[in-house]
């Protein structure tokens, strides 16, 4: 499996093994649930067999019957039309696609930071709560995070937070999360009224020299609209992602 | 069927999926409607599907976020 959907799998094992949520490890697939419909709610991990549209069809049957998270992640690479077509029947439709891009070169300190900007790793809870309003208001859709997820992500070594800060005011942030040799980034959002100004930029390449110090390599998952953005700061694509959704 | 038509089932459609939605227009996109999420995104392909007899490649219009880019999908296959 290539290194950046195992970062992501590993993501969210270890925010599957934070007290707030309910991870489900099954042979072919794990679960993550949040307490209260909050985020995460993944299927995820499909080691799938030759046959990926019924695995996932039963995959998917299952885990609404058992009330567990209702939609899963899969490498774009298992599917075609006829796979498609099966999935169509049972209600599950592919909602999203996520490139996966690898970061292909670095500058080898951190990039310098702009004029009247802050980036630094966040520490207090009222940061990490203005993380969550950030996230919650710009990034994530249906499952919003609990804060409390975010203090108990943060109090393992595996999660780091990093915020931009304008005049003291949190307006852009990002999740990095290391496994063994490679870093993932991920809930990259910025507030909308801090849009255009290059500020997510400055803070992806900051947090990814940082990152690039500590792991061999940075990887994150983009939507389409993103890939040039990611593309001219230093990262490639390297593969596609497929989100299912369940009605 | 003339773009036009598509375009008012099509607008009646989001009104249908997602309610009331403040200042429809070809230019609407995801980013303006709250409840595009992905459950309703599934409802609003299926309900398009319908209204248009069609079966659309679902990879082709996953990324298409707004009004206007449905409607020029529909009458690209129509």
């Amino acid at each position: 499996m290539n290194e950046n959907i195992n970062n992501l799998f590993n993501f969210y094992r270890e925010a599957g093994a934070c007290p707030s949520v309910s991870l489900i490890e099954e042979v072919h697939f794990c679960a993550v649930s949040g307490l209260n419909n909050s985020w995460p709610q993944m299927v995820f991990g499909l080691e799938l067999s030759p046959n990926p549209a019924t695995d996932i069809g039963q995959i998917l049957t299952k885990t609404v019957s058992e009330n567990l998270p209702g939609f899963a992640v899969c490498n774009a690479d298992f599917f075609n039309m006829q796979s498609l077509e099966i999935l169509r029947e049972k209600d599950i439709y592919p909602v999203k696609i996520w490139t996966l891009m690898n970061a292909r070169s670095f500058a080898s300190k951190p990039h310098g930071q702009q004029k009247n900007v802050e980036i630094r790793k966040l520490q207090t809870t009222t940061e990490l709560h203005d993380f969550m309003d950030l996230i919650n208001a710009e990034f994530l859709q249906s499952a919003k995070m609990n804060p409390v997820l975010a203090e108990e992500m943060n109090d393992k070594d595996a999660f780091s937070f990093y915020g931009l800060f304008a005049a003291g005011e949190l307006v852009s942030g990002l999740l990095a999360f290391s496994d063994l040799n490679t870093t993932g980034l991920y809930f990259i959002a910025t507030k909308r009224a801090f849009r255009g100004k290059g500020l997510a930029a400055g803070l992806i390449r900051h947090v990814t020299s940082l990152c690039r110090q500590e792991t061999n390599k940075v990887v994150l998952q983009a939507t389409q609209k993103a890939v040039p953005l990611y593309t001219r700061l230093g990262f490639s694509v390297c593969g596609k992602m497929v989100i299912f959704w369940k009605r | 069927m003339e773009r036009k038509e598509i375009a008012e089932k099509t607008f009646i459609i989001f009104q249908k999926v997602f309610g009331d939605v403040a200042h429809l227009s070809e230019q609407t996109s995801a980013d303006d409607i709250d409840k595009w999420d992905s459950l309703n995104h599934v409802i609003l392909i299926q309900e398009l599907e319908k209204t248009f007899g069609m079966k659309f490649d679902l990879f082709e219009i996953i990324e298409i976020r707004d009004v206007g880019g449905l409607v020029d999908y529909i009458y690209s296959k129509k």
